[in-house]
C-alpha cells in the first residue's frame, strides 16, 4: 500500500526537480551573460570604437591643415559617432594632443597630432555626431585649430 | 524511483549540450574582439610623422618629399610631437630619436635627398659672348668685371632679360632663374668679352633616392 502511493507522488517530484534545475540553469547563465560576459564585450567593442574615433579625429585634424599658405580659413566636416557604448563622450584638445574623455574607464586615449610649426595652437572640443574643424589665422601670424559643433 | 527519474540524465545532456554551445559562441565572440583589436595609432602616428616630414614646409624637406641633406644632418627632435617614442631613419641611418620604440608601426615612403653646393667657372667666352650652365638651377650669381673699354650693357637668360643698365653692368648681380630649363646666359657688350670679364656662380643639386622609414610606438 505504501509503496503504492508513493508511487503516486515519484513523477511529481521528479518534474519539480527537473524544472528546478532548469530554472536555476537559466538564472545562472543569466547572470553569468549579463553580469560579465555581455558588459565586458560592450566595453571591449567601446575600447575599439573610441580608438578609431579618435585616431579618425586626429587624422581629420591634421589634413585640415593646408600644406603651405599661412593666410587661410579652412572648415572641414567631420563625421563621428553619436556615442559610444551607449553613452556621450567628449574629444577635446590638449596643447598638442587630443583626449578621448568618457563616462567608462576602460574607454578613452590620448593621441598626439603632428602638426606644422604654423599651428600656434588647438583648443575647442567635439562631442560627437556632426563636428567641425576650423583653421583660422591667429591675430599675431600663424594659424590656430578650433574644434567646434556642426551646424547640424 | 529510478524509473521516474529516467529523464533527469536527458536534461543533464541537453543542458550540458547548451552550456558547452554558450562557451564556443562567448569563445567565438572573443576571439573576434582579439582580431579586431588592432593598433590604429601607431599607424596613424607614423603615417602623418612622415607626411609631415616630407610636405613642402616640413622642418627637413626643400620641396614636397625632397629632403635637403644639410637639414638631415642637423635635424632635431624638436619638430616631433611629446609623449611618444619615434625613430626616423633615412637609408637605414637613424637621423631622429626620441625614446625607444619598441615594436609599434613603421610607414615607409621614397625620398629624393638633396646635397647643394655652390659651383662658380669663369666661362672661355670665345666666339660668341654665351655660356650654357651646365646643370639646371633655379638661381646663379654673375660678378662682371669687364676689361676697360669694354661694357656689358645686358644680360639675357635663353632670350629674357634679367640684367639691364646701359650705363653698363659691372659688379656681382644675383638672378633668378627657371629650374625647369637648360639655361644659355649671353651677354650683350659694346666690344668682343675676353674670359675672366665673367664669373658664373650657381646652385648644383645632387640628388639620391632613399627610404625615408618613421617607427611611431605611441
Amino acid at each position: 500500500m505504501s509503496d503504492q502511493q508513493s508511487r503516486a507522488v515519484v513523477p511529481s517530484v521528479g518534474k519539480a526537480l527537473e524544472a528546478g534545475i532548469v530554472v536555476m540553469f537559466v538564472a545562472l547563465l543569466t547572470t553569468t551573460l549579463f553580469g560579465s560576459v555581455v558588459p565586458n564585450a560592450r566595453t571591449a567593442a567601446a575600447d575599439e570604437v573610441g580608438e578609431r574615433t579618435l585616431q579618425h579625429a586626429a587624422a581629420s585634424v591634421e589634413q585640415a591643415v593646408p600644406p603651405v599658405g599661412a593666410n587661410v580659413a579652412v572648415e572641414r566636416r567631420v563625421s563621428l559617432p553619436g556615442t559610444i557604448r551607449g553613452r556621450g563622450y567628449r574629444i577635446e584638445a590638449d596643447g598638442n594632443a587630443l583626449v578621448l574623455v568618457h563616462a567608462n574607464q576602460r574607454v578613452g586615449g590620448r593621441t598626439p597630432l603632428s602638426l606644422p610649426d604654423r599651428v600656434r595652437s588647438v583648443r575647442g572640443n567635439w562631442t560627437g555626431g556632426d563636428a567641425v574643424v576650423r583653421v583660422e589665422q591667429h591675430p599675431d601670424g600663424g594659424l590656430v585649430v578650433v574644434l567646434t559643433e556642426g551646424s547640424a | 524511483m529510478s524509473r521516474a527519474q529516467a529523464n533527469l540524465p536527458a536534461l543533464v545532456v541537453a543542458l550540458l549540450l547548451v552550456t558547452t554551445s554558450v562557451g564556443v559562441t562567448v569563445g567565438l565572440a572573443a576571439s573576434a574582439f582579439a582580431g579586431a583589436d588592432a593598433d590604429p595609432a601607431d599607424a596613424r602616428l607614423a603615417g602623418s610623422l612622415s607626411e609631415r616630414l616630407v610636405a613642402a614646409d616640413g622642418p627637413l624637406s626643400v620641396r614636397a618629399n625632397v629632403l635637403s641633406r644639410a637639414a638631415v644632418e642637423n635635424a632635431s627632435s624638436d619638430s616631433l610631437p611629446e609623449n611618444a617614442s619615434i625613430r626616423v631613419r633615412l637609408g637605414g641611418d637613424p637621423i631622429l630619436e626620441q625614446g625607444d620604440p619598441d615594436g609599434g608601426a613603421t610607414m615607409q615612403r621614397i625620398v629624393l635627398v638633396v646635397d647643394a653646393e655652390r659651383r662658380t667657372f669663369e666661362p672661355a667666352l670665345t666666339g660668341r659672348d654665351a655660356v650654357t650652365l651646365p646643370r639646371r638651377t633655379s638661381n646663379a650669381t654673375l660678378t662682371i668685371d669687364p676689361r676697360p673699354g669694354a661694357s656689358v650693357t645686358a644680360v639675357r637668360a635663353n632670350d629674357r632679360v634679367v640684367l639691364h643698365d646701359p650705363g653698363g653692368l659691372d659688379g656681382t648681380y644675383d638672378i633668378a632663374l627657371a629650374r625647369y630649363d637648360t639655361v644659355e646666359l649671353s651677354f650683350d657688350a659694346s666690344r668682343d668679352l675676353v674670359a675672366g670679364s665673367v664669373t658664373v656662380t650657381y646652385r648644383v643639386e645632387t640628388t639620391t633616392k632613399a627610404v625615408l622609414e618613421v617607427t611611431a610606438d605611441a
